[in-house]
């Protein structure tokens, strides 16, 4: 036997024994599948009854969080375990004298530990996937491609899930001194995804105006999860694109290139993070075994790393930058946090200190040099991508998602309580945890508050661009300009080539919001609040079609109903019945200017539900949004209330009364998705809305129940007094009017308190007394509209304690 | 054959090995030798391949250890701290090691072992440190090696089982016609196995030569004078460790000794005294300059 061929029984070898050394994880791990598995064997009734027994694959184990719930955490866990587990040797003076004498390469040695770590976890995995697999087809699901495909999606997210942070601490911990140091510096390096991200998205929204993206994950392209493979997996289920895909097959269409992205970039990413694991391993000193501060490659590496991460607090967070208030002096303390923290943790984690300390300071130039390619970069708009607009004859349609659709806004609080104070851009502001896309193809977060209007006409796409390039040519406004308010725009281009061109905008001149309100006056709007008045739209169509075989919406109305509820209880269809009280839990709230009672009109019939909609069509956007103070009548609110539980029985009990309302179960356009409330403002302008109720004798409601001598004072202020100029979240110039009764505002006030609010209006001293000249503010007063720098919101503070905000025209 | 070529290591800013050269040859037991920290253990690490030369080049029968690391599989090296398993025992460890040596013997195993009277089922570690030792000298030797590497492997053996050792390792030596090196302190022991000592000095190799050479190259003299003598009457020998004691005069010397002896006979000394040098005091002497003053030590 030549030693080369002996050298290929060593690497066996070596893969076998790391194999023995990792197996009981990728035991346990198939055991904990095959109870999930298991868990479907005594088939409930939701899977016997359910429409076209639609299959799912580990959907328990899904459901159990999802991608960041406790499955994914496991493996990732895993991951870890088996890394400590095979090189610890290397902490190890004793052990790799051992493993480093054989007559071994350290490639042979790494990577039979890598493949001894992969291949059980793998298996055991697969083998799980075959049981449930296994399971479905004997339960005579509907086993076709769909469901083969996502089976092997699913199965190879959780086998990359696992590889990759397996690989990745082997990475780390296999050139690390010892135990702590490992798991530290592992720690700190599996934040950087994280972290860096944060940093995208600082920049982007500090520093470059007309950011092309929002969370910084969606650079290039916008549906390749090209970040990472726990964004892009978590993304899935939190568009419910995984819920959905066997409930909605029409709808959300087949596993496409873009939604293996992410496996495919995680495999990518496991095999370049395995290689640069085994560079450094090559060449590691094995002398730092056993000893600290040692690893120089790394130290440098994690001190910067975590530098980096204090920059990225500091600057953006802290200083605010992220929100737009970017500028020289925050990117100055964070170098300063830059420096400070890499020297810190090189004094902690460093062999010769104080050599450390100097080749820091030596290296700081580099870093700052770095730094300021990337803030140079996006300073100056990505070398002009941040201000691209496609050429006119190649766009095939824009897309707008802001707040000034006029068919999305919530006038009033969505609380079951009308809310306190002006809650305008503070509900609207996208979180950064919420994700771009769904699967469907939205903007979700912004989906989440503002529906994306599609521009496919000529004139309207002419108009948008317009407006995108007055918003190129203002360039970044100053916060302290006088007409800069916060706002949040965006806009995708989708080409005739089928590309997609995508920038947001967070502030605006209060004209440019002033023309995207007009916006609403175009066909395309027009025609988007007909279909979304018209309850047929794209979602609930194919929902109502799944669950009920519905196409004919006129069925709808009888379907939603209780008493179908009632009969999917008895029928023991519990997932369909979940899905219908989504439904039914709309009912329609009258309310007065003053806001102070409503009158609960129950279930809207379709006569009243029509003329709405007629009225909101017709009306156009001034009339809307720059309504007179005297042509303001009242509010109309839908879904303020959840009353509605079950008894034991599954029968819906009113909270209050507990008796099911009289009259007809009608299907709410404003709330098919959720609890929100949606709420119209009534105008003099709605004719018809106006006609219905006169006939209806239901007028009388909207007559005040609190008048002037009910006031006890007010106090005036801008939204810039209240929120502060930089505060661009809270800017945002569309006012929508408040109120709370004295009992809440009693509880919310309490100091003792858990539901403590803040109360912009506690620091305006100045307070109005004077009955006459409140009078003249509320004649000119109204709940909701346009709201510029210069306008005032008025707090109402009534005898009773009870609280309300307007706008003063 | 063990060639080491211009090795050099540091360990950051510290110089373990400096520029080592030395060569060992077939069928030799190769003594190193040197102070605390000298780089024994260092070299022999290097050898083995645990710890990367910065320069320098070590072949194994001329082939690059670190170009070829499978060469490493007729190598075995017994550190000084042992390693095994937690729950390990020889015959584990005999399993692991054939996965490893090609050469690997299961009847040399099972003779050593009940040679030593080692029970290759029980637990390593409840063996003494002398036994665990034994039990590696055992696995060491049944991957038959071409060369191995032994670093203070005579430590804790009782003075039986140190000869029965040094017994094996020559017969094996002769019987294989391998390399081995030993790495100790105890210089009376590698003076009774070793044909060939290096004494590693500053990190640098300070003698590299066979024992025999050693002892025939270097004396020690004793002479005695019917009056004090002026140290000035032995200018012409290199000598050192030189001692006055009245009428007495004694110093060692390493080159010339020839020469030397004319010079001390030209003196006329009552007595004459020549003998040979110890290891212990080669070593002492090469040692002598780094020697602390210990008077001043605590003046």
């Amino acid at each position: 036997m030549t030693l080369k061929s002996s050298s290929h029984k060593q690497f066996t070898a070596m893969f076998r024994q790391s194999a023995k050394q990792t197996m009981i994880l990728p035991i346990l791990a198939f055991l904990c599948l095959l109870f999930f598995s298991a868990l479907r064997w005594d088939f409930e009734p939701t899977y016997k009854t359910f429409v076209d027994k639609t299959p799912y694959f580990w959907d328990d184990l899904r459901m159990l969080g999802g991608v960041i719930g406790p499955a994914n955490c496991c493996f990732v866990g895993a991951g870890l375990i088996n890394a400590l587990t095979l090189f610890s040797f290397v902490w190890s003076k004793k052990h790799s004298n051992v493993i480093f004498s054989l007559g071994m390469s350290r490639k042979d040695i790494y990577f039979a530990k890598v493949l001894g770590g992969i291949v059980p976890m793998t298996v055991a995995i697969l083998a799980g996937a075959a049981v449930e697999a296994i399971s479905c087809v004997a339960a005579d699901l509907t086993i076709d491609a769909r469901f083969w495909a996502m089976a092997a999606f699913v199965t190879m997210q959780y086998i990359i899930i696992y590889i990759f942070a397996f690989v990745f601490s082997c990475a780390i911990l296999s050139n690390t001194g010892n135990v702590v140091e490992g798991l530290i510096f592992t720690a700190i390096l599996s934040a950087f995804s994280f972290v860096f991200a944060e940093f995208l998205e600082g920049l982007f929204w500090g520093y470059t105006h007309g950011a092309a993206t929002m969370t910084a994950l969606e650079v290039p392209h916008p549906q390749v999860n090209w970040y990472m493979p726990f964004f892009a997996f978590y993304n899935l289920d939190n568009d419910e694109f995984m819920t959905n895909y066997f409930d909605f097959p029409d709808e959300v269409g087949n596993l496409t290139v873009y939604h293996w992205s992410g496996i495919i970039f995680a495999t990518v990413y496991s095999v370049i993070v395995c290689l640069l694991g085994y560079i450094a391993f090559r060449k590691r000193r094995n002398e730092i075994g056993g000893t600290w501060g040692r690893a120089k490659g790394l130290n440098e590496i994690v001190s910067a790393a975590v530098g980096f991460y204090a920059f990225v607090f500091v600057t953006f967070v802290l200083f605010g930058a992220k929100h737009g208030n970017g500028n020289i002096a925050s990117i100055a303390a964070g170098l300063v946090a830059f420096l400070a923290t890499s020297v810190i943790f090189k004094l902690v984690f460093g062999n010769k200190r104080k050599k450390e300390f100097v080749a820091t300071l030596k290296h700081f130039p580099a870093y700052i040099a770095g730094f300021a390619v990337f803030f140079i970069i996006f300073s100056g708009g990505l070398f002009g991508y941040s201000s691209e607009i496609p050429d006119a004859d190649e766009i095939e349609s824009v897309k707008i998602a802001s707040p000034h659709h006029i068919f999305m806004e919530d006038a009033l609080s969505t609380d079951s309580m009308l809310a306190l104070y002006p809650q305008n851009s503070a509900l609207v502001r996208p979180s950064y945890s919420s994700f771009s896309e769904d699967s469907l193809g939205y903007s979700y977060y912004l989906n989440e508050i503002f529906t994306g209007i599609i521009y496919s006409k000529q004139e309207d796409i002419a108009r948008v661009t317009d407006i995108h390039k007055k918003l190129i040519e203002d360039g970044k406004i100053k916060d302290n300009a006088a007409d800069a308010v916060g706002t949040y725009i965006e806009i995708t281009y989708t080409l005739k080539d089928g590309s997609i061109v995508k920038r947001y905008y967070s502030e605006a001149t209060e004209e440019l919001v002033w023309n995207l309100i007009l916006l609403n006056d175009t066909d395309s709007v027009k025609y988007a609040l007909k279909d979304y008045l018209g309850t047929t739209t794209h979602n609930t169509d194919e929902y109502l079609k799944h669950l009920f075989n519905i196409t004919d919406y006129e069925e709808v109305s009888t379907s939603i109903s209780t008493q179908k509820y009632i009969e999917l209880y008895h029928d023991g269809n519990f997932n369909a019945m979940s899905k219908v009280s989504d439904f039914i839990l709309n009912e329609c709230f009258l309310f007065p200017k003053d806001m102070s009672k409503g009158y609960n009109l129950g279930y809207i019939d379709t006569e009243l539900y029509k003329a709405i909609a007629t009225d909101m069509e017709n009306m156009s956007a001034k009339q809307y949004y720059a309504h007179s103070a005297e042509d303001e009548i009242g509010v109309l609110a839908f879904g303020l209330s959840s009353y509605y539980i079950l008894d034991e029985e599954g029968y819906l009990l009113h909270g209050e009364t507990e008796t099911i309302p009289e009259g007809g179960f009608g299907v709410s356009s404003w709330n098919l998705n959720s609890g929100d409330t949606k709420t119209v403002v009534l105008t003099k302008d709605m004719e018809n809305t106006i006609k219905y109720l006169e006939k209806h004798d239901l007028m009388k409601h909207f007559e005040n129940h609190l008048d002037i001598g009910d006031i006890k004072h007010v106090r005036l202020a801008t939204l810039t007094d209240l929120y502060g100029k930089d505060n661009r979240s809270m800017n945002c110039p569309v006012f929508y009017a408040s109120y709370w009764t004295g009992e809440q505002m009693e509880i919310y006030t309490k100091p003792d308190s858990h539901f403590n609010m803040y109360r912009p209006f506690d620091n305006v001293d100045t307070v109005i007394e004077d009955k006459t000249e409140i009078q003249k503010l509320l004649d000119n007063s109204v709940l909701y509209g346009f709201c510029t720098n210069k306008n005032q919101i008025m707090e109402i503070t009534y005898d009773d304690g009870g609280t309300a905000t307007v706008m003063i025209q | 054959m063990i060639k080491i070529s211009n090795v050099t290591k540091t360990f950051d800013d510290y110089t373990a090995v400096d520029n080592i050269s030395i060569e060992i040859g077939n069928s030799s037991v190769y003594g190193l030798v040197g102070y605390n920290g000298a780089g024994k253990t260092t070299l022999l690490k290097m050898i083995a391949g645990v710890y990367t030369p910065d320069s320098g080049k070590i072949e194994l029968d001329g082939v690059d250890l670190f170009a070829h690391p499978e060469k490493k599989q007729e190598l075995f090296y017994v550190p000084d701290d042992l390693y095994f398993g937690a729950a390990s025992s020889m015959k584990s460890m005999a399993k692991f090691y054939k996965s490893y040596y090609p050469n690997f013997c299961d009847e040399t195993f099972h003779k050593l072992a009940e040679l030593f009277g080692l029970d290759i089922k029980k637990k390593l570690m409840g063996f003494s440190k002398g036994m665990q030792r034994q039990a590696e000298m055992v696995l060491g030797l049944s991957t038959l090696p071409r060369a191995i590497l032994l670093d203070e492997s005579f430590d804790g053996l009782d003075p039986a089982k140190r000869n029965l050792t040094k017994k094996l390792l020559l017969d094996y030596m002769a019987e294989k016609n391998c390399s081995v090196i030993i790495s100790s302190h105890n210089l009376h022991e590698l003076a009774d196995m070793c044909d060939h000592i290096a004494l590693i000095d500053g990190q640098r190799i300070a003698i590299d030569c066979a024992v025999d050479d050693m002892n025939g190259s270097r004396c020690k003299f004793r002479l005695a004078y019917t009056q004090n003598v002026d140290k000035n009457i032995f200018n012409g020998i290199e000598y050192k460790n030189y001692k006055a004691d009245g009428k007495l005069v004694s110093f060692t010397v390493s080159k010339n000794i020839e020469e030397a002896e004319k010079i001390i006979a030209a003196s006329n000394p009552v007595l004459i005294e020549r003998f040979p040098l110890s290891l212990e005091e080669i070593f002492l002497e090469e040692m002598e300059d780094t020697n602390y003053d210990f008077e001043k030590l605590f003046s």
